[in-house]
């Protein structure tokens, strides 16, 4: 269990706080995802709960350790993987996690077995100096969880990683959650945060702006939208100017609306509709709503 | 245990591919048959008979007696073996630094920082690597002229080494700690190194300054010196070799928590990462 409350932190101690006030827990078996750009304040909690950080203000506790006094051997406990690869560059991929393995007073998995899983195996005995950074990041990733951590801190997992690698990862991820490590995620991917947490805080300016799950996210700050295609009622030179590449009219249709809901029972009735789509708002699309800006700025 | 001796083979490994045996057997090859002692006796004393079987033997290490009446020596052979003592000693000063920096830079010290091995594994592992190389660099570089040598002087060779290397080690780890990268520390780094080396000019001087005890190098370089021409002979009334134990025993026991201290201060509980 991770457990925050009132944390604040400021680096220079000129009241200019990178993170101002944020409270929230990741209960064992659950992904909880922070969202925000650049500079939001993500890494420095991250930092903070890892005890990379002092802890300033507030409370910050892992399984009910606080973070002011972590231990040596508490981090048999907690993994983590950085954005940025912190791996001995001079040593090869096995080399590493046997290093790191070496560490552990905890049993730990086989670091090629581990390698092979990631699609890492036939890279094994290569420096990794000489890696791409989506191998490194797998190799990062690898490594967070060889230990089988209760707490499990993922900054960025799929970076720079091709869309069929990031689906083995994301499928890692969720095997730890459900063997029960609370996972903090963080990221300014809005389609890897939907797919894989269980909650999602949005950060900006070192305060969390909204939080929930992405569903009830949506649900909140999203608009209650119908977008229907239909043939037209006749065929007429205005209506076709006006319709797609299939001659088709589109229609957005809110259902708050008395109007918007008669307009659609009109066109069911009529059996012109080709295509009906509920809209749903994007977590990106609810970021920009919060803060009037993209979560990549 | 597992993890002290994960973290040495990770530290000696790094090692071996920065070429680091490579650069100590060059070192090693340049120097074959040039380690040259000379001392100078009191004519009134017998000069002890092991080093002359040494000169004897046509081994590697040879030990010229002078009578104190003969001129001093050229300042080259003066200084042979005090050279060679000199680079047994900042082994682990200078690499191990290297090394340090290279794991700020790559962020693997980060990395470790988030692991259960902890400060006092971290430094134990580099200190032994170090003192264990420096003395196995130290018989290295006597060769065959070792095998002469008693075994009580063998003894005060590895345990001088092994007091000044792990001195000269903690040292280097200390100063490096405090510079984020090896530019930053180069002058400073370089600087304490020419300091160190200050005790080669006063290499067999009667009446050497007492400022000079306040450097590392001197009480290695006195040892070396006895235990090279017979054990525990103090040349021309100087300190006698349990002194010189006792002082590096000392200063040890001085760096060590200051090592810590750094340490714990500038790399494990930095405010900012």
């Amino acid at each position: 269990m991770i457990t925050v409350e009132h944390l604040r932190h400021d680096y220079e101690g000129k009241g200019n706080y990178a993170v101002d006030d944020i409270s929230f827990q990741v209960p064992p078996g659950h992904i909880f995802g922070f969202l925000g750009p650049s500079g939001a304040g993500k890494s420095t909690v991250q930092n903070i709960l890892t005890g990379l950080l002092p802890l300033q203000e507030g409370e910050a506790t892992l399984a009910g350790q606080t973070v002011r006094r972590l231990r040596p051997v508490f981090f048999n406990r907690i993994g983590y993987s950085f954005e940025h690869p912190n791996l001995f560059g001079k040593l090869t991929a096995l080399e590493n996690l046997r290093f790191y393995a070496g560490l552990f007073a905890v049993p730990t998995l086989d670091p090629f077995q581990l390698l092979e899983r990631v699609g890492l195996g036939g890279s094994a005995h290569k420096r990794v100096a000489q890696y791409s950074k989506g191998m490194k990041q797998r190799l990062l990733f690898v490594r967070s969880i060889m230990h089988r951590p209760d707490i499990l801190f993922l900054d960025e997992p799929e970076s720079g990683l091709d869309p069929s690698t990031a689906l083995v990862i994301k499928q890692m991820i969720r095997e730890e959650r459900d063997r029960g490590a609370a996972v903090l995620l963080t990221t300014h991917n809005m389609y890897a945060a939907d797919e894989l947490c269980d909650q999602v805080a949005f950060m900006d300016h070192g305060r969390i702006l909204a939080a929930g799950s992405p569903r009830q996210l949506k649900l909140q700050y999203g608009e209650s939208l119908v977008r229907v295609e239909y043939r037209p009622a006749a065929p007429t030179s205005a209506a076709t100017a006006t319709a797609g590449a299939a001659g088709l009219e589109r229609a957005s249709l809110d259902l708050a609306r008395p109007e918007d809901q008669a307009s659609l029972n009109r066109l069911m009735q009529s059996a012109r509709i080709e295509t009906i789509h509920s809209s749903e708002a994007s977590l990106e699309a609810i970021f920009i709503k919060l803060t009037g800006r993209s979560l990549s700025q | 245990m597992k993890a002290f001796s994960s973290l040495i083979r990770q530290e000696a490994l790094i090692m071996a591919r920065n070429h680091l045996f490579m650069v100590l057997a060059i070192v090693l090859a340049a120097s074959a048959g040039s380690i040259h002692l000379v001392r100078w006796y009191d004519a009134s004393r017998t000069a002890p008979e092991r080093p002359a079987m040494l000169q004897a033997g046509g081994h590697r290490l040879a030990v010229e007696y002078l009578p104190a009446s003969v001129a001093e020596p050229p300042l080259a052979e003066r200084m042979a073996v005090a050279l060679m003592v000199c680079e047994v000693l900042i082994l682990g000063f200078l690499f191990g630094s290297v090394g340090l920096f290279q794991e700020k830079e790559e962020g693997s010290l980060r990395a470790y920082r988030l692991s259960p091995g902890g400060q006092a594994r971290w430094i134990g592992a580099k200190l032994t690597l170090w003192t264990g190389l420096s003395v196995a660099y130290a018989f290295a570089l006597l060769g065959t002229a070792a095998l002469r040598l008693d075994g009580a002087s063998l003894a005060g060779i590895a345990l001088v080494t092994a007091l000044g290397g792990c001195l000269m080690t903690a040292l280097g780890l200390a100063i490096s700690a405090c510079f984020q990268n090896l530019s930053q520390w180069f002058i400073p780094g370089v600087g304490v190194l020419l300091v160190n080396m200050l005790p080669l000019a006063f290499q067999g001087a009667t009446n050497p300054p007492v400022w000079l005890w306040l450097i590392p190098g001197w009480p290695a370089l006195q040892a070396y010196g006895q235990l090279l021409s017979g054990a525990g002979q103090a040349a021309g009334g100087g300190v006698a070799l349990s002194w010189l134990v006792v002082w590096l025993l000392a200063a040890n026991c001085l760096m060590l928590p200051t090592l810590a201290w750094v340490v714990r201060r500038r790399i494990f509980k930095e405010a900012r990462s």
